[in-house]
């Protein structure tokens, strides 16, 4: 059976969109600082808004503002005391799963289960970190970068599938192949299906 | 397919080369001994899907060579985005080759390198694919340099 668990509209429910957009940008590439009219542009937000948002950020103390010469920079607070939270949170409702999951969304029918896993996943990615993807079920690995063309552009970094069909998957996590039991066991971000779902194959 | 304007092939990734007839025939025979090879199902499916890869490599110089040019650095990436200049491959096919060497690139120096079966297989016939494309190109395009003998 194929089942599916947007999540899309936790993000949509927590934040306003700006915040979501900017939160969702700041928080996922925490290693780089960025401009205002990088923001503006990267999020596809009004300047007004976004200098609303940032000045509120800046003043809870998630983002961080740093003038340089004629520049204002803006960067996620890693000195925050709720900074793993925000992070974990933007990056499962708003942010990295959000954008793969509006990506993966044509694919649904050919998907049974999708997550983020490796560093992303963790929460330790660096700023040239790829953004390792597992999909399982009948889509084609074509089909599936082709999918992910667009998620790779919003959110500046590589995606490196890995596509199995339901039977290999289900064969290789009954004979504990080392990667796929690491998936299982490790910290992964679910993007189609759910976690219990993708653990439960082998049996 | 997307419109570049950017003059191809860039300068600092490629330089003129004339081919022969013989280098070319050797190529294709390169490529052919990987294909064959990548199909030996004895061997892990990375390996296999390395082989495929390496014959879409040198599949995409065999082109590029008859077409005039060889690289001059990152072979592998230049050799695959030269197909869409050379035979004429869609952005979305390169793309699919694109994945499938970063791929490649990765399972080599993991600790644990993950190739799916459906993913090599799915390569391996993109590769042979290729090979028939690149040959009918040769044929029609630079029939001189190749000659019409059938493969």
């Amino acid at each position: 059976m194929v089942t599916h668990e947007t999540g899309s509209s936790i993000g949509g429910t927590l934040f306003g969109k700006t915040r979501r957009a900017v939160l969702g940008l700041l928080f996922t590439r925490s290693d780089r600082r960025f401009y205002l009219r990088e923001i503006v542009r990267l999020t596809g937000s009004g300047e007004g808004p976004v200098q609303r948002e940032l000045a509120a950020l800046v003043g809870a103390g998630l983002v961080t503002r740093e003038r340089e010469g004629r520049q204002v920079y803006h960067q996620a607070n890693r000195a925050c005391p709720v900074f793993d939270e925000v992070r974990s949170l933007i990056v499962k409702t708003s942010g990295v799963a959000d954008v793969l999951r509006d990506s993966l969304s044509p694919l649904a029918d050919e998907t049974a289960f999708a997550c983020v896993y490796g560093s992303f996943a963790r929460g330790d990615e660096r700023s040239g970190s790829d953004v390792d993807v597992l999909v399982v079920g009948d889509a084609g690995f074509a089909d599936v970068v082709r999918a992910l063309g667009p998620a790779q552009e919003k959110l500046g970094r590589e995606v490196n599938p890995t596509v199995f069909t339901l039977a290999e998957w289900r064969q290789k996590l009954a004979a504990g192949h080392p990667f796929v039991r690491d998936v299982v066991r490790k910290s992964k971000v679910m993007l189609v299906g759910d976690e219990r779902g993708l653990q439960a194959l082998a049996t | 397919m997307s419109v570049d304007s950017r003059p191809w092939p860039p300068r600092y990734a490629f330089e003129e080369h004339q081919a022969s007839h013989d280098e070319l025939r050797g190529l294709l025979a390169q490529a052919d001994r990987l294909l064959a090879d990548a199909e030996v199902t004895l061997v892990s499916t990375a390996s296999r899907h390395a082989l495929a890869h390496n014959a879409v490599v040198i599949l995409a110089h065999l082109a590029l060579a008859a077409h005039g040019w060889r690289t001059t650095e990152s072979h592998h990436y230049w050799g695959i985005d030269s197909l869409k200049h050379t035979v004429g491959l869609s952005d979305d096919e390169v793309d699919v080759l694109q994945a499938h060497r970063a791929k490649r690139h990765h399972a080599a120096y993991s600790p644990e390198p993950m190739v799916s079966e459906a993913e090599m297989a799915e390569l391996l016939a993109q590769a042979k694919g290729l090979r028939v494309r690149v040959v009918a190109w040769l044929c029609d395009q630079h029939a001189d340099l190749w000659d019409t003998t059938p493969d």
